[in-house]
């Protein structure tokens, strides 16, 4: 199975690191701006990164933006030209493109024309935040769909010392254990005590929660709340 | 200053700490603090402790102490640079 390919059209803050992160990742990168600088400042970390103006189709095509499986629009602080390199990276038959957008109308816009995702990450942002500061044992959330979300959770004391069956956690609160993360205290390879991360990924229901555990659980989001209230 | 006790104190605060006794670890950590206030050993471990106990404020606390007395202290670091959300890589 050949690679898959990403392009990465804008390289501000955002674009750069989502081109940095995919190579870190070992697949390959084309990423494109059209200031020097920053094509420059991105080149080691990237397979390819050209200077091309990115309402340019024929600048794009020869670039090679056509080989690419999927491609990043990440010119957020210009609406106009975001919209027209979205509309021309799907004329030119990129089957899958994700528009970074800075507001609800710039994301309306990006569905209209063809775009295959619009993300918003400020807004992401924003929500993960205001969630943060209002309940401090959340730490992680992602909706699964409509009404599922999952939830990293640090373990209510109702649970220390049960086992996950004996917690009635899911025949009380009507979610799933999926996961349970545990410090683990250990000495380094320099001699110092440290303390790393143990995930036990679908455990059984004789496995014990202690206290300190994070939970990752899977459940409907009226459930979660209860059990975020614990 | 007593430097045999300090190691005898030191070595069962980790073994308290290697075995997730953290309440018996944190005493025996503090015993040693009175002998040596500038152990920055020990505060790097009661701030691996609170972290874990989800006290990120007084886990900051005792990873800036541990920090000011040895700033090259790479497990202090490395967790003070998780807990503020700070990415010292490459910009």
């Amino acid at each position: 199975m050949t690679k898959k390919q990403f392009g990465v059209i804008g390289l501000g803050t955002f674009g750069s690191n989502v081109a940095k992160e995919l190579f870190k990742r070992d697949f390959p990168v084309l990423a494109i701006d059209h200031d020097e600088e920053l094509v420059n400042k991105i080149s080691p970390f990237v397979t390819q990164a050209i200077v091309a103006d990115a309402t340019d189709d024929n600048a794009l095509k020869n670039a090679g933006i056509t080989d690419c499986d999927s491609v990043i629009i990440s010119i957020g602080e210009d609406v106009e030209t975001s919209i027209l390199a979205t509309l021309i990276v799907k004329d030119l038959g990129v089957k899958n493109v994700i528009v970074k957008c800075v507001s609800q109308w710039h994301s309306k816009i990006a569905v209209k024309i063809g775009a295959d995702k619009v993300v918003y990450p400020e807004l992401e942002m924003a929500k993960k935040l205001a969630e943060s500061m209002v309940s401090p044992n959340i730490l992680e959330q992602i909706e699964f769909s409509h009404d599922y979300n999952l939830v990293e959770i640090i373990a209510p004391k109702e649970f220390w010392g049960k086992t996950i069956k004996s917690s009635g956690v899911r025949n009380k609160y009507g979610i799933n254990i999926i996961a349970i993360k545990r410090q683990i205290p250990f000495v380094n390879d320099d001699g110092q005590t440290d303390i790393k991360e143990d995930t036990n990924i679908a455990p059984g229901p004789d496995d014990e929660i202690l206290e300190n555990d994070v939970l990752v659980v899977v459940g409907k989001q009226e459930e979660l709340e209860k059990l975020k209230k614990i | 200053m007593d430097i045999k006790e300090q190691e005898e104190l030191l070595e069962m605060a980790k073994f308290y700490f290697l075995n997730s006794k953290f309440d018996e670890a944190i005493i025996e950590f503090k015993k040693v603090l009175k002998i040596n206030p500038l152990n920055a050993d020990v505060y790097c471990n009661l701030g691996l402790i609170y972290e874990n106990r989800k006290q990120q404020s007084e886990a900051k606390k005792m990873y800036e102490k541990c920090l000011g007395i040895d700033k090259n202290n790479k497990v202090a670091r490395d967790h003070i640079n998780k807990l503020i959300g700070f990415n010292d890589e490459q910009d």
